[in-house]
């Protein structure tokens, strides 16, 4: 209180996040910096990637292997788009269809997502650059949302938790240069709970459900929360409509879990296609059990 | 039904493939970075049963990563190894190091340590990108 009796704040006091727009990660220096030189070594993998490749006359990754319609070779940006990037490419191009029914394993954000901007733009521009424009924004998400949520947790950690997760032991830094789905399943994670501990509960939830349209497995963080945010309901420490919020990511999942399976005739269709991707992941842990 | 291998196998057959190219570097990765997943997997859930209660929660609540963390990787790893380095990275395993106590974490040899480790993953991910411009790729760089 002042003199006169009113309200003073001192600024210093004020928690970090009031004095800062939510996109304050987005234009820290820091993360700029990083995503500029992710997308510089991205460009020079790409485009020597793609030369490399020109020069032998030979189309490289899993679109050989691929029933796939209308893909064309762009040199330069192909090589962005192997591997995983292919199927996306494939998906976004093909849509989910008899042709491979194997690719109805992926799910859908990030193929539906490309395919609204091919059409936005007539499918006049390449999918492979579009696809390649979304994984560099998927790239800056990512880099900004694991620094917003280490850097609140403690001050400095948020450029630890970026160089941890860019050059770990697990030496997956080719998901932060090619088309992977990864920074952007690690931007809304890390998203999400940032908003479950700021109590933005329909936020929170529009987030993991975005997470579970983009893999399969973003259901299970979206499970664990809907849980916790039930059990404190009960002890009173969250109102009911966290709870109902909670239910979107697993509604949505469960409608497209039935949508797919009734479409290809396969119990489980979105997890049962694993298998043809060389991935037993449910037949072992089912042993005997070969209920897929 | 088709015959599924446990996850020893698997790895195996990983590492198999690995050496197939005659590119033996890809075995040393294939090692070390399925050797790291497993350590921050064990100490993830190790310093995190250690944090305080308010730092838990400010981590998403008493038992969503731990379990999160189990669910994506424990699970898949004992079906198949293909892929757990990705997986490792969107979970609690991927900066498992910052749950260290304060003390370690402020220590400036920590700094040094931290940096090598960085240094050294960054030379290895020169050299995986080499490979997988000059053709290296084909049987096992998929499985990243």
């Amino acid at each position: 209180m002042d003199s006169a009796g009113n309200m003073t704040v001192d600024a210093n006091t004020l928690p970090i996040e009031s004095s800062r727009r939510w996109w304050w990660p987005y234009t820290h220096p820091l993360v700029v910096r990083i995503c500029i030189v992710l997308l510089i070594l991205k460009v020079i993998l790409g485009v020597s990637a793609g030369a490399a490749v020109a020069s032998r006359g030979v189309l490289h990754g899993w679109t050989h292997i691929l029933n796939s319609r209308s893909l064309s070779y762009t040199f330069g940006t192909s090589e962005l788009t192997e591997g995983e990037g292919s199927l996306f490419w494939n998906i976004a191009v093909n849509g989910y269809t008899d042709y491979d029914q194997k690719n109805i394993a992926k799910f859908p954000l990030y193929s539906a997502v490309t395919r609204s901007l091919w059409n936005v733009t007539g499918q006049t521009v390449s999918v492979t650059l579009i696809l390649s424009i979304l994984h560099s924004l998927m790239v800056w998400a990512g880099v900004a949302e694991t620094y917003r949520f280490w850097e609140e947790y403690r001050a400095g950690y948020g450029r630890r938790a970026v160089l941890w997760l860019l050059l770990s032991p697990l030496f997956v830094l080719h998901i932060w240069l090619a088309s992977y789905m990864e920074p952007g399943f690690i931007a809304l994670m890390w998203l999400s709970l940032t908003l479950e501990y700021k109590r933005k509960w329909a936020l929170c939830s529009a987030a993991l459900l975005c997470l579970t349209m983009l893999q399969p497995s973003g259901v299970i963080l979206a499970c664990f929360l809907g849980v916790r945010r039930l059990y404190q309901w009960s002890k009173g420490k969250t109102p009911l409509t966290a709870v109902v919020w909670a239910l979107l990511p697993g509604a949505a999942w469960l409608i497209w879990i039935v949508f797919t399976s009734l479409w290809f005739h396969r119990f489980l269709a979105a997890y049962a296609f694993q298998d043809q991707w060389g991935r037993g992941t449910f037949r072992w842990a089912l042993g005997a059990v070969d209920c897929f | 039904m088709a015959h599924s291998a446990g996850p020893w196998e698997q790895w195996i057959v990983f590492n198999e493939l690995n050496l197939k190219p005659g590119f033996a570097f890809g075995y040393l990765v294939t090692d070390i970075s399925i050797a790291w997943a497993a350590l921050g997997f064990g100490c993830g859930v190790w310093l995190w049963l250690r944090l305080s209660a308010e730092r838990r929660q400010k981590l998403g609540g008493a038992w969503v990563m731990p379990l999160f963390t189990c669910f994506v990787v424990l699970i898949p790893f004992c079906t198949l190894v293909a892929s757990v380095q990705r997986y490792s990275l969107t979970t609690l395993i991927g900066v498992w190091p910052l749950l260290l106590s304060d003390r370690v974490q402020d220590s400036p040899w920590f700094d040094l340590v931290e940096t090598l480790i960085w240094m050294l993953s960054l030379l290895m991910c020169l050299l995986i990108l080499v490979a997988f411009v000059t053709g290296y790729k084909y049987e096992w760089i998929l499985f990243f």
